[in-house]
């Protein structure tokens, strides 16, 4: 029994059950096994089907191999045992009717004795195992158990992958690393805690922002993007705190700001680590008092906004060299979100082309149905340094050009057939846990009030008894 | 329009590698990226800056038929702190193109010793060399 398998499902599992089942205990598939064998010696066949008619599965026999072949166009099985010489066809054909079917039936090729390099070239071409006649009965029980297994437990994993992915239907996505990501978005749903987003360029950042709002309590209320470096100083302060009237000349009237306008809802605070020193402050003020002074101002409004912000930066980084405040640091990321780069997940790379593919053949309104052998492995061969959005590009053109109904290497861009692009990428660090942060960021409010434990109570606004248990907690596990 | 985000060329020693540029515009159009095209030079301007300038001008020009917003710059002195100096300032590039020396950075990894592969482990974006395949 394949062991990977096994850890894979355990911690989907846990994944599961770390933001609650909600449908309940995941039903361990007990529906009948479906066996298929097929075998133009009458006894032999026989003989099969009543040790397999034993082990309780639903057996189905056939002795020619056409018509088992017209059977597997028709029908599914868990399981075939099939003779390899079988006359007009062969056991490898059937195989792949039966896989083309269904890709996790497992098929067990029955060889006659000493034929082992057929039998190899069968295991090579995907069958589970093979078995050489004369067979017994225990081996024939034991290989058809295992079989068995890793086709139930290729299923149960499918189920639990759509079960986690089924939520968020615009990430695309089954790999670990995304998987978790969906995860923590669910996980986080009922908090109303900042959350920063990390990840280069084109991975995804907003789309993730996007579904942390729709999936909080807040998802009614507005989700609002602003891009920090996108504005200078006074533009910025303007749009984000508005202003009252006759604040500057030309203000002839009193404007609320963006964030204002987002109140009880969510803002997306993009490229955060390009923001000025003296925005920070304003934002830290927002963070931290829940309230702003529009441009002009003389009294504060209250507002009630969650923040989640992305950059590509180092920020902790930027926080050692004192070009961002660490206070804010602490402020902005207290859930931290790193999304990988798409070269950590080339597994995704085909579904993510196809979903691409769909949806501009749609837009386009042209019938492609997919890629061309040459042109998938050039697809995950490159190192896209633009991430996700750089593949979407390239699909989306690829359709534009294409003349078929298969996307082909001609369609790419030509750099993919014609250029190595070496990527090269610094390590990324591994999320830290909200514990750390915070222990980071008590340690840094005590440190800044010379240790004066009330203080600093004061400061992160808990009472000390807290703060003591808190530190108690940092000491014993430190 | 000039997009926002930025992609950056970068050469040394007036080195351009052709399939730099034509990568970085293909790159630009993929990411939604104007680019940027920075040279540095070792040592100090002297008189040579009208060569490199033109140099660098062809490359701009190429750009710019290409219908893609760029920017470009010479910048003198010592190339690491250079470089440096030219990320601090204005947004980061969402990756950067290594147009020079194609042995720097390849399949096998980095030319250990060269400035630049010091600097690419901790910038913070995907730093890319392409090279013409050999057919
Ligand atoms: N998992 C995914 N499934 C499907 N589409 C995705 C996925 N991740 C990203 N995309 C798409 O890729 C594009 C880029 O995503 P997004 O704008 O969220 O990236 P970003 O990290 O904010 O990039 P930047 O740093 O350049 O702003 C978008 O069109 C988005 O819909
Ligand atoms: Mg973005």
């Amino acid at each position: 029994m394949d062991i990977r398998y096994s850890i894979f499902i355990n911690k989907l599992e846990k994944q599961l059950s770390a933001y609650g089942d909600r449908e309940g205990i995941i039903p361990v598939p007990t529906a009948s096994i479906d066996l298929l064998i097929v075998d133009d010696e009458e006894i032999a066949l026989k003989n099969l089907e009543r040790i397999m008619h034993k082990e309780g599965y639903q057996v189905v026999t056939e002795s020619s191999g056409e018509r088992a072949f017209e059977l597997l166009k028709v029908r599914r099985f868990d399981v075939v045992l099939t003779d390899l010489l079988l006359g007009s066809i062969d056991g490898l054909e059937l195989m792949a009717e039966a896989k083309k079917k269904d890709a996790e039936t497992e098929v067990i090729i029955i060889t006659g004795h000493g034929s082992v390099d057929g039998a190899i070239e069968a295991t090579k071409k995907g069958a589970f195992h093979y078995l050489q006649k004369p067979i017994r009965p225990d081996e024939v029980r034991s290989i058809v158990r295992q079989a068995v297994e890793k086709r139930r437990l290729a299923r149960r994993v499918r189920d639990l992958e759509q079960k986690i992915g089924a939520d968020f239907p615009d990430i695309i996505g089954n790999c670990p690393k995304i998987v978790s990501i969906k995860n923590l978005i669910r996980q986080i749903s009922d908090s109303d805690a900042n959350v920063l987003i990390t990840g280069e360029s084109g991975t995804g950042k907003e789309l993730a922002a996007r579904a942390i709002h729709q999936t909080s309590r807040r998802h009614e209320k507005r989700f609002l993007a602003v891009n920090c470096a996108s504005l200078t100083e006074e533009l910025l302060a303007n749009e984000l705190f508005g202003h009252e009237k006759d604040a500057y000349t030309g203000a002839t009237q009193a404007k609320a700001g963006l964030l204002e306008s987002a109140h009880e809802g969510t803002v997306f605070l993009d490229e955060v680590g390009d923001m000025s020193a003296a925005m920070q402050a304003k934002i830290l003020r927002v963070v931290q008092e829940k309230e702003l002074m529009r441009v002009g101002a003389t009294t504060a409004i209250a507002v009630d906004i969650r923040i989640i912000s992305a950059t590509n930066k180092d920020l902790k980084a930027l926080c050692a060299a004192g070009i961002f405040r660490q206070d804010l640091y602490f402020r902005l990321n207290v859930i931290s979100m790193h999304l990988p780069s798409l070269s950590e997940r080339i597994e995704d790379i085909p579904l993510l082309a196809a979903f691409f593919l769909k949806q501009s053949a749609k837009r386009a309104e042209k019938d492609i149905r997919g890629f061309s052998d040459q042109a998938l492995s050039l697809l995950t061969t490159y190192g896209y340094p633009g991430n996700i959005r750089e593949l979407e590009n390239i699909i989306e053109r690829a359709v534009a050009l294409a003349k078929t109904e298969l996307i082909k290497a001609e369609d790419l861009p030509h750099d993919l057939k014609d250029f190595h692009a070496f990527t090269f990428r610094r390590r990324t660090g591994n999320m830290k846990t909200l514990e750390e942060i915070e222990r980071e960021y008590i340690q840094w409010v005590l440190g800044q009030v010379g240790h004066n434990k009330s203080e600093a109570s004061k400061v992160l606004g808990i009472d000390r008894v807290s703060l003591y248990r808190k530190l108690k907690r940092t000491v014993f596990e430190e | 329009m000039v997009e926002l985000k930025k992609i950056l060329i970068l050469f040394e020693d007036g080195k351009i590698r052709k399939e730099s540029i034509a990568y970085g515009i293909e790159l630009g159009r993929r990411m939604d990226c104007s680019l940027c095209v920075l040279m540095l030079m070792e040592g100090t301007e002297k008189g040579n800056s009208s060569i490199w300038e033109s140099v660098l001008n062809g490359a701009i020009k190429t750009i710019d038929d290409e219908g893609i917003g760029a920017e470009c710059g010479i910048r003198y002195g010592d190339k690491t702190s250079e470089f440096l100096k030219f990320l601090a300032v204005g947004p980061y590039p969402s990756a950067i193109v290594w147009g020079s020396n194609a042995g720097v950075i390849t399949e096998r990894g980095r030319k250990p010793g060269h400035w630049f592969t010091r600097v690419a482990e901790n910038v913070g974006c995907p730093v890319v060399s392409p090279t013409i395949k050999k057919k």
